[in-house]
């Protein structure tokens, strides 16, 4: 495509409600004044009755150039009269729809003389935006037909079977000498009352009579280079290292407890225990006494860890409830800033502790619990919020509720990740797309599920593995995938950064500004040179910003589009202006810095 | 810096047809459907303003904010997600370094750092995109008008370098 195509202008009335406002008669006669116009028509509906495809003909029946529409907004129908025209075999690369009714009819019915002059300004920068606009490269992927599953725990294990009974092979990675995760480390799993082993029985021996499925236990992932489709991983052991290539990866590496030392002198004085040391006595010991005393939200919902870990509070009635059940004549006692327990299980859960005889006690952030003791934890005093008083408590055991965080703080913590462009929110767990993508970063085939995600049971680690295996078998099902298909948010990508090799003086502002590591600095024979990774740039365009000589550039929305676009953005009704534009100078204005095109003629 | 404006012509440009200018870069996933839910809601704004949606605000360098105002534009808006809310990541941080670096240098070059408006955030709705164009606006009422910065062909382009 050139930006000398011509241009064909159809503008569309939509039964009055643009040229109710705009008047149509003057907004022709400017256009057609226009010579970077091939021709202007005006249609009423074109979204509707067959309308567009009449126009269609009569634009594409000549050389074909490109369309540009006069209508609502893209989010409005702007995207079906595309749909429509890609449909007559007009490509979506040679449309644009300039929104004349969202953006200019509907906002200025008040004044209609500047809606009028608003509106060709905004036609004049759509088509200064379509005869400039260029055609990234795609590039067709080559996908490995295998999963990389990091991390053995509840959610790796649950997305391994779902991709190996799908008939995908998977490789489940896991650090440590066995799988299982912290499913390993509970004695009973909440809600309700089932054995860790029920739940992870079935899921180890799915995984040894599935074939597709290898595990490689005490191994970490040492490097992971590629993009979606094509991950080239490096695994280390102490027996030596492997190396093996996958098509998506599942990343579960879930969390880590937090330990709340030197919280309620957690450490210093015995007795005093985290909810994981709880887990372990009761794991072994099934006759556990005396009175106990959780307290939650330990080292958690403060200033350092501003969110709820939500699995302390099941923890606590569960184990409360185990308690009552070994020594009914112990005095069980939750201490709580607030009890989360949603859904009806959980509910049904906190109903079990509530009529087993376990007690609550409300008390406020500020005013903690005081542990009492001296060699051996006696009791504590809190103050009851509810029932304004303070209480003194007799304890044999205080339990300080578990909470969990992220293994990093920020994405610079982990090199293996941030390679892949995984990204970590402001508490450090691995960010997922917003909205409706529960598994899904921002690197195209990358998936989070579990803990590492953000604190999940164990029901909802299994469910997210299982998602993310979906997701992870949706991309690997394709032999081939088109790069500019793979990313979720948007059905088709915007762009995708194009380096001009002749002019980058590889200084590497690019490739500190993407933020997907798509941008990169590569040796060639003239020295470091960038390159984009065409599979991991989503075409936001940060590195345009900041390359100091246009070097790089999106070619839906280059500097020339950008620079036109303003130059047209306020000149209706200044002829001076736009018959300038029309000239054969080019006005190399300051801010122009597509330079490197040289003298182009006719802008 | 403060803005030197002659009451009279405060008046007049209150008094005028032609209101201040604006370009608004917004990106095509918060701001762009904000402006769209203003029109779909038909509140009346300001006619003098145009929209540039481009993919993310971390698009929009200097260079192209500098270029608007020599082209005689008297206000310009970039408006992008929620810092942390960003559809590429962490992309609009950038932005919102680079403009506030860019504000500093509008000062002292005497355009004034009032003349740029940066917002994260807000305007992802309709009402909020209304009222934040309506008091950029306001704002820019209350400053002289802004000439187009014509360039002299003569003049050796590219940052001045000297090749004599």
């Amino acid at each position: 495509m050139k930006h000398t195509d011509p241009v064909d202008c159809i503008l569309c009335r939509c039964h009055g409600e643009i040229d109710g406002v705009v008047d149509f008669g003057q907004l022709q006669k400017q256009l057609e004044d226009d010579s970077r116009l091939r021709s202007v028509s005006v249609g009423n509906a074109l979204c509707l009755d067959g309308e567009l495809e009449s126009l269609a003909e009569c634009a594409g029946g000549r050389r074909p150039g490109k369309v540009l529409i006069g209508a609502c907004s893209f989010l409005a129908r702007g995207d079906a009269l595309i749909a429509g025209l890609e449909n007559c075999g007009i490509s979506r690369d040679r449309v644009f729809v300039a929104d004349i009714r969202e953006g200019c009819a509907w906002l200025h019915a008040d004044r209609p003389g500047k809606a009028t002059r608003k509106a060709t300004d905004i036609v004049r920068m759509g088509m200064t935006a379509l005869r400039h606009r260029e055609v990234s490269a795609d590039v067709n992927i080559t996908v490995q037909p295998r999963v990389l599953v990091i991390g053995g725990g509840p959610a790796g294990m649950a997305a391994a079977v779902a991709a190996g009974r799908a008939g995908v092979a998977v490789d489940l990675v896991e650090t440590s000498g066995q799988l299982g995760g912290m499913l390993n480390r509970l004695s009973r799993v909440a809600p309700g009352d089932r054995s860790a082993e029920a739940i992870l029985t079935p899921l180890l021996e799915a995984i040894q009579a599935i074939p597709m499925i290898r595990v490689h236990t005490g191994t970490r992932v040492s490097e992971i280079r590629g993009s979606a489709g094509d991950f080239d991983v490096s695994l280390a052991s102490k027996t030596g290292s492997a190396r093996l290539s996958a098509g998506a990866v599942i990343v579960a590496t879930g969390a880590k407890p937090v330990l709340p030392n030197g919280q309620y002198r957690y450490g210093q004085l015995s007795g005093v225990i985290s909810g994981m040391e709880l887990e372990k006595i009761l794991k072994v010991d099934r006759s556990v006494g005396g009175n106990t005393v959780f307290i939650q939200c330990a080292d958690v919902r403060n200033s350092k860890r501003p969110y709820c870990s939500a699995i302390c509070c099941p923890a606590a009635l569960k184990n409360a409830i185990r308690l009552k059940e070994i020594d009914p004549g112990a005095e069980v006692t939750i201490v709580h800033r607030d009890i989360m327990t949603p859904g009806h299980r959980l509910e049904a859960d906190y109903r079990r502790a509530t009529a087993a005889g376990g007690c609550f006690i409300r008390f406020a952030p500020e005013n903690p619990p005081r542990i009492e003791g001296d060699n051996r934890v006696t009791g504590i005093r809190v103050t009851d919020i509810l029932a304004g008083r303070e209480r003194h408590l007799k304890a044999d055991r205080v339990v300080l509720g578990t909470a969990v965080e992220p293994r990093i703080k920020t994405d610079r913590d982990d090199p293996v990740m941030t390679a892949i462009g995984l990204a970590a929110d402001t508490h450090g767990f691995y960010r997922v797309q917003p909205f409706l993508h529960t598994v899904e970063t921002d690197a195209a085939g990358v998936f989070v599920c579990g803990t590492a995600r953000w604190p999940v049971m164990v029901d909802g680690a299994m469910a997210q593995g299982k998602a993310a295996a979906a997701k992870a078998m949706d991309l690997v099902a394709h032999p081939v995938r088109k790069a500019s298909r793979l990313i979720g948010f948007q059905a088709v990508r915007f762009a995708c950064a194009r380096v001009s090799p002749t002019t980058c003086s590889g200084c590497g502002n690019c490739a500190a500004v993407c933020p997907y590591n798509a941008c990169g600095l590569e040796k060639t024979e003239h020295g470091l040179r960038a390159a984009v990774n065409p599979v991991r740039c989503m075409g936001c365009g940060s590195c345009t910003a900041a390359c100091p000589n246009g070097s790089i550039s999106l070619p839906e929305l280059g500097a020339t589009a950008m620079v036109r676009m303003i130059e047209n953005a306020f000149t209706a009704g200044n002829l001076t202006v736009s018959n300038a534009l029309n000239g054969v100078a080019d006005r190399s204005a300051p801010g122009c810095r597509d330079r490197r095109n040289g003298g182009v003629v006719n802008q | 810096m403060t803005v030197h404006s002659d009451p009279g012509i405060v008046q007049n440009r209150r008094d005028s047809e032609h209101g201040p200018k604006i370009l608004v870069f917004a990106c095509r996933w918060c701001a762009g459907i904000g402006a769209d839910g203003a029109g779909r809601q038909r509140l009346p704004l300001p006619a003098d303003f145009r929209v540039i949606a481009v993919e993310c605000a971390s698009r929009i360098d200097p260079d192209t904010v500098l270029k608007s105002f020599s082209e005689g534009v008297d206000g310009v808006a970039i408006l992008g997600c929620h810092l942390d809310g960003c559809r590429y990541n962490r992309a609009n941080h950038a932005t919102a370094k680079r403009m506030a670096l860019l504000s500093t240098l509008l000062e002292s070059v005497g355009i004034g750092a009032d003349r740029l408006l940066t917002s994260f955030g807000t305007a992802h709705e309709g009402h909020q995109f209304a009222d934040l164009m309506r008091r950029f606006y306001e704002r820019l009422q209350g400053m002289p008008q802004q000439c187009r910065f014509e360039t002299d062909p003569q003049a050796v382009s590219g940052g001045g370098v000297d090749h004599a």
